[in-house]
């Protein structure tokens, strides 16, 4: 035994431990391994820094990481960061614009055909609540029987102060009482529910730090007496995932909680950084209690045909 | 084209001329690796939390000190390790303090603890026993699988030192952790 053989072995530990060596290698650090100690507790300590395996980062874990790291960071000048960053950020309204013509045309399409709206599908069995706004196509949902939207006047366009083109883009819209939901219909209301996929065809992911803070104040607007725990819920989304739109919010009842009043948002989304907003994401939290989603789906939008 | 297919160095660079979204695409790349890092460090979920967001907040700031002659992903491990290191200095008056109660009074969820979580426990006090220079080389190497090279470069010491600091770190490690072991007497390590 010598030195290079202390030194080759020490270099081997790591893949004898993770079982990457071939046959002739693995063979010589363990026959090397039986005779010396200082090896061994070499050995040792290898395999403990590596046994175990470390739970991934849970959803809820990784969005706090995001706001943590987005709050401790706005406050940093970007001019600290480097001088050019603080010129940078004046090129999206250009982007927009010249995006705007076609967008409207297709707003318009879609505002006029009646689309915007609700638009929770209903086929989870549970015959409940649920259904969408009245002048909805999308799966023919039930009406809401009593406390909908529209009946309390709360079906909200924040559109309607617009004036002219902008009219014809749709906005976020938010439904006051959509009775009690299953998980399985919010997962669907990602998939293929009509909020979601008027946004993917309208919006692009460009267009989203323009309209983002607005969006989510037109939707905690129409929230009424929760509209702070809707901007909260809806900041903790987006500063996680700076690429998602407010497209829908709702307050229902959970039924896998027994009845458990819950806020739900649906959000529009991308993880390319240009282009169409073609996935979503839902999520529902307890009243007040923003820091627990209690469901979470994301989709790619996949419109029926 | 699909964001997995720009490099880091590209990524940084974005970031640094003004796109946003350009860190938060790093973060998403390197979040879990450092998170992983850091549980292993900390022995805590919740530290290590809070040492990943010290980590990317560091590299934030930093971000235009990268020289770009390592690889993106090694620095950034290296700012997690001393995130861990200053998070762990900030816990040790508070880690001692309640081993002193624990001495006097022994707490139950204590004695019950699970040999695992007892174990990684040991782990983490015998690392933050190590010199610091050791202790920076064996996290690297044998926790992030950075190669003795790219060690070697980031501490600006010769690939011999950082083979050697490695060596004596593991064994100083297992001299540690044999004296934390629930037995007495000899053992040997294996």
């Amino acid at each position: 035994m010598n030195n290079t053989d202390h030194e080759r072995c020490s270099e081997l530990l790591r893949d004898h431990t993770q079982g990457r060596l071939d046959a002739a290698e693995h063979d010589w650090v363990e026959s090397h391994l039986a005779t010396c100690s200082d090896c061994r507790a070499e050995h040792a300590a290898v395999a403990l820094l590596g046994a175990g395996e470390v739970a991934p980062l849970t959803e809820i874990e990784r969005v706090r990481l995001h706001r943590g790291v987005r709050t401790a960071t706005s406050s940093i000048p970007l001019t600290s960061v480097a001088p050019a960053r603080a010129s940078a950020r004046g090129g999206r309204l250009l982007q927009i614009l010249g995006t705007a013509a076609l967008l409207v045309m297709i707003g318009g399409f879609i505002y006029t055909s009646g689309l915007v709206g609700g638009g929770l599908d209903s086929d989870d069995g549970s015959g409940q609540g649920g259904g969408a706004d009245s002048g909805e196509s999308f799966e023919a949902p039930a009406p809401v029987q009593e406390g909908g939207a529209e009946a309390e006047g709360l079906t909200t366009d924040s559109g309607a102060a617009r004036s002219g083109e902008d009219r014809a883009l749709p906005q976020p819209s938010f439904r006051r009482s959509l009775g009690t939901v299953t998980g399985k219909r919010l997962n669907k209301l990602g998939r293929e529910g009509l909020p979601l996929v008027v946004f993917s065809r309208a919006y692009r992911v460009e267009q989203v730090p323009d309209l983002q803070s607005e969006f989510r104040d037109q939707l905690a607007t129409a929230a009424g007496s929760h509209e702070e725990a809707l901007r909260e819920c809806s900041d903790l989304v987006t500063e996680a995932f700076a690429n998602a739109l407010p497209a829908y919010g709702a307050l229902a009842t959970l039924e896998r909680l027994g009845g458990e009043h819950v806020l739900v948002l649906a959000f529009a989304w991308t993880d390319q950084s240009e282009g169409p907003l073609d996935q979503s994401m839902v999520w529902a939290w307890p009243l007040g209690d923003c820091a627990q989603p209690v469901e979470y789906f994301k989709n790619v939008i996949q419109p029926k045909g | 084209m699909a964001a997995d297919a720009v490099s880091d160095e590209e990524l940084l660079r974005s970031f640094i001329a003004g796109s946003d979204g350009s860190f938060t695409e790093l973060m998403r790349r390197h979040e879990d690796r450092i998170f992983n890092l850091a549980f292993r460090m900390t022995g805590d979920r919740s530290d290590a939390l809070d040492a990943t967001q010290d980590t990317f907040v560091t590299a934030f700031r930093q971000a235009a000190t990268f020289r770009f002659d390592s690889a993106f992903g090694t620095w950034l491990y290296r700012v997690g390790i001393n995130a861990c290191h200053d998070l762990l200095r900030k816990r040790k008056r508070w880690a001692l303090q309640s081993e002193d109660e624990t001495e006097r009074e022994p707490d139950r969820a204590a004695v019950d603890l699970d040999e695992s979580v007892a174990a990684r426990l040991d782990l983490t006090r015998a690392l933050a026993e190590l010199p610091p220079e050791y202790r920076e080389a064996v996290v690297m190497h044998d926790l992030g699988g950075v190669p003795y090279e790219e060690i070697a470069r980031l501490t600006d010491a010769r690939i011999g030192t950082v083979k050697s600091r490695i060596s004596r770190g593991r064994r100083r490690l297992a001299e540690l952790l044999e004296h934390t072991a629930p037995s007495t007497g000899s053992k040997d390590v294996t």
